[in-house]
């Protein structure tokens, strides 16, 4: 047999869960509102790493253009060292040195170029690989947004089992549960009053059994309103 | 010592010296035809139709000689330099290493000869 004690803590308890499952609510809101934020950004920089492939296709287009033209110049500039080694000594050797001049620095702008080409290779690559995160980070967003669907209702079962709960231990305990818990409220608080008038009468100035009374007269007032 | 003009060229692994005589112009790889049954390959360079002897792979240029007046191809043949080298006997001096002269003008005779037998064959 369960005492009023027990009654009123049980009461409590299921007060304190209906409660809880009460504040998850806004909890849940608010995660689904960052998850849906959360899925608009991610769509919005996946939109704009999406655009980037036929930008490089241009800028790989417009650096095969510089690639021949650098060969085109690099042969044309071999050509006219083999014409000025036919012309032979001295006026073809200061042609010649010319011509070698040119190819070098054309070599040079060559290797600068597929320098350049390779990076954009590169930039490329970790553009894939950051779309494929993104892509992954979508999808997760997606599952975590489903999760807090379904953990969204198994509150509200739960909530309506809290409350089934409570509806079914009004006839058990034979009062309200409401009733149960106030009662145990106001068991609790007295004790701590009688506890307070104990330490006032052990002071050395203790004031008068009278002054005491005055000083409960809201608490004797409500109870003899109650008791009528 | 007496010079020499011409292109250093790497035909696989081993450098060869063509004379600034013999060849006329470096172009672009063009696109190559096999001529069929024959070992043959012709180009067109400059609107001119031109046969490709190959010396190795191809290395994405085309050195334009010319052999009995008349403009060959060789392809497979990556130029290294250009200028006047140091005359030998047999080709030239680069950089204290004996460069031999490239025999083109034997290679396109073997190409000839390979072509003879069916020259006046029946199809």
């Amino acid at each position: 047999m369960s005492t009023p004690s027990d009654e009123a803590a049980l009461v409590r308890s299921l007060e304190r869960a209906r409660r809880a499952l009460e504040g998850l609510e806004g909890t849940l809101e608010q995660a689904r509102a960052a998850t849906a934020r959360g899925e608009t950004e991610l769509d919005n920089v996946g939109e704009a790493a999406r655009g980037a492939p036929g930008r490089g296709r241009e800028l790989r287009a417009s650096l095969q253009l510089f690639y021949e033209a650098l060969e085109r110049a690099k042969l044309s500039a071999l050509n006219a060292g083999l014409e000025a080694a036919r012309l032979g000594d001295p006026a073809g050797r200061i042609v010649l040195e010319l011509s070698g001049d040119l190819r070098e620095l054309v070599g040079g702008a060559l290797e600068a170029l597929e320098a350049h080409a390779a990076l954009l290779g590169e930039s490329e690559r970790e553009r894939e690989g950051f779309l494929s995160g993104v892509a992954a980070a979508r999808e997760t967003m997606a599952s975590v947004g489903k999760h807090l669907g379904a953990l969204g209702r198994e509150r509200q079962e739960l909530l309506g089992a809290v409350a089934g709960f409570e509806g079914a231990l009004g006839p058990v305990l034979g009062t309200d549960p409401r009733v149960a818990r106030l009662l145990l409220e106001l068991g609790e608080q007295s004790k701590a009053l009688a506890q307070s008038v104990a330490t006032l009468a052990r002071e050395p100035g203790a004031p008068s059994v009278e002054r005491v009374r005055q000083a409960l007269a809201p608490l004797l007032e409500a109870l003899g309103k109650s008791t009528e | 010592m007496s010079e020499r003009a011409g292109l250093l060229v790497r035909a696989g692994e081993e450098l060869g010296f063509v004379p600034a005589a013999t060849a006329r112009s470096v172009v672009a790889l063009p696109l190559v035809s096999p001529v069929a049954s024959t070992p043959l390959a012709m180009t067109l360079v400059n609107g001119r139709v031109v046969p490709v002897v190959a010396l190795g792979s191809p290395t994405g240029v085309l050195v334009l000689c010319e052999l009995d007046q008349e403009p060959v191809g060789f392809s497979g043949l990556d130029v290294m330099r250009v200028g006047f080298f140091a005359a030998t006997e047999r080709g030239v001096v680069v950089d204290g290493r004996i460069v031999p002269e490239l025999d083109l003008a034997g290679a396109w005779r073997s190409l000839e000869t390979a072509l003879e037998p069916q020259l006046g064959e029946p199809p």
